[in-house]
């Protein structure tokens, strides 16, 4: 299948606004179910369509929402038939009253549990002890060789606990998550990208600043998903930031200076 | 969570209705007024919504769309089916197609949404408009090309070129609304 022209055609915003016949509506569906490609451009139209009615979103009345509730309460009520409760289990059940007989085999059923549990989880401690010890040695160790990447850490801790440092969380979480710190006085900027998701060969993610008195978005680095979860990755420091976005972009980074498609945005408050 | 509120929807939960009626009551609201053009229609036809959304729950498949799309679709039907059954249809449907595609939009944004609106701006009225046509006013394409006289694949490009370009701001749509 082209997919290029497939979606070209505009038939997935034809399915997205409701429209097409049952038959084109049907092979939409296969298709989507069959090529992720095809999914992943339907979800971003419906995410477009959706986005533009919030924009355009009406409060409706107060009370309507309790009237509505209601409304379903009431037909919950009268038609469906209330599933059966499961009948008490008939065994023993009839004779009524426990005698000390028949509690005993439960009685020695019970201790016997109680100990199975109790020497279990003795046993469970013990273990889980000795793998702490021994995650706590490794760590010792690690510490001593790793004084490099201690020194970094305590950098970028230092960088982080900066009073002047702000962070900005992405909100929108298409691509993942992403944070940039910004410290306008040092002239700092740096991200974490581990937690963005994964992207196919073709793609790459592009950081995007807003600054004071620019409509237009300015590009930042290109970049990929992080491996290390730690790492602060450097980015270009702007004056006068208003805001930080993502976009997924063809590799390489915009093509037209403009961002693609943004899936994430984070304003200084 | 989505997937949580999928399930309760699915097994006929009401709490999955209140939960939607929270999050997309009042997009779904502003898309239903659009259509009906009254108040007290448009609170009928969105109750409507709602109770349908509840009986037909275990119909939505998530595979198939979001659930947003899903709403506003039964939305937008039930807003169409009450217009016609109101019998304001035929003077209200076809008066209306002209000027609205013809004439600017005076204001239906909400007005706080300063930001929104500058980005919105950014798309071509002509392109806007056919936006609002089909998503808010519930015009098939083909009646916008008999209306109007534009070729019915004109319409098609052009909408969607109007989405694709919606898709390069939609996430400032999104935040600069919250």
């Amino acid at each position: 299948m082209n997919f290029e022209s497939y979606i070209r055609s505009g038939i997935l915003e034809s399915y997205a606004l409701g429209l097409g016949t049952p038959a084109e509506r049907a092979e939409v569906e296969r298709n989507i179910a069959q090529y992720p490609v095809l999914a992943a451009e339907l979800k971003a139209i419906e995410d477009s369509l959706a986005a533009y009615a919030q924009a355009h979103a009406i409060a409706p009345p107060d009370g309507l929402k309790s009237k509505i509730l209601e409304k379903i309460e009431s037909e919950m009520k009268a038609p469906t038939p209330e599933p059966t409760p499961d009948p008490p289990s008939s065994e023993g059940g009839s004779g009524g009253g426990w005698t000390l007989k028949s509690l005993l085999p439960w009685f020695i059923a019970g201790i016997a549990v109680a100990l199975g549990v109790a020497l279990w989880t003795s046993k469970t401690e013990y273990r889980e002890q000795q793998a702490l010890m021994r995650t706590m040695e490794q760590q010792l160790k690690d510490c001593k060789s790793d004084s490099m990447l201690q020194q970094q850490l305590r950098q970028d801790m230092a960088f982080i606990n900066d009073p002047a440092t702000r962070r900005i969380d992405m909100l929108g979480d298409v691509g993942g998550q992403l944070s940039v710190y910004l410290n306008a006085s040092q002239q700092a900027v740096f991200a974490t990208t581990a937690r963005m998701k994964p992207l196919p060969a073709n793609q790459d993610y592009q950081l995007w600043v807003i600054v004071e008195g620019n409509p237009n978005p300015v590009p930042l680095e290109v970049f990929q998903p992080g491996s290390d979860p730690l790492a602060l990755v450097p980015v270009s420091f702007r004056e006068k930031v208003q805001a930080f976005a993502v976009s997924l972009e063809p590799k390489g980074g915009s093509p037209d200076g403009k961002p693609t498609q943004v899936l994430m945005i984070g304003a200084l408050s | 969570m989505q997937d949580q509120l999928i399930q309760q929807l699915q097994s006929r939960d009401s709490v999955a209705i209140g939960r939607l009626y929270d999050a997309y009551g009042a997009a779904l609201f502003g898309v239903v007024l659009r259509i009906v053009g009254s108040k007290e229609l448009a609170e009928q036809v969105l109750q409507d919504t709602f109770l349908k959304a509840w009986k037909n729950g275990e119909s939505y498949d998530p595979s198939k769309g979001q659930l947003f799309t899903w709403l506003v679709n039964i939305a937008r039907n039930t807003a169409i089916d009450a217009t016609r059954s109101a019998h304001f249809k035929n003077q209200k449907h076809t008066s209306d197609i002209t000027t609205l595609y013809q004439q600017p939009d005076s204001g239906s944004m909400n007005p706080e949404h300063v930001g929104v609106r500058e980005l919105i701006e950014k798309l071509d009225e002509k392109y806007r408009k056919l936006v609002d046509l089909v998503y808010f006013q519930g015009y098939t394409q083909e009646e916008v090309a008999e209306t109007t006289g534009i070729p019915l694949g004109t319409i098609k490009t052009r909408l969607r070129y109007a989405i694709t370009e919606l898709r390069r701001y939609f996430i400032f749509i999104w935040f600069f609304m919250q």
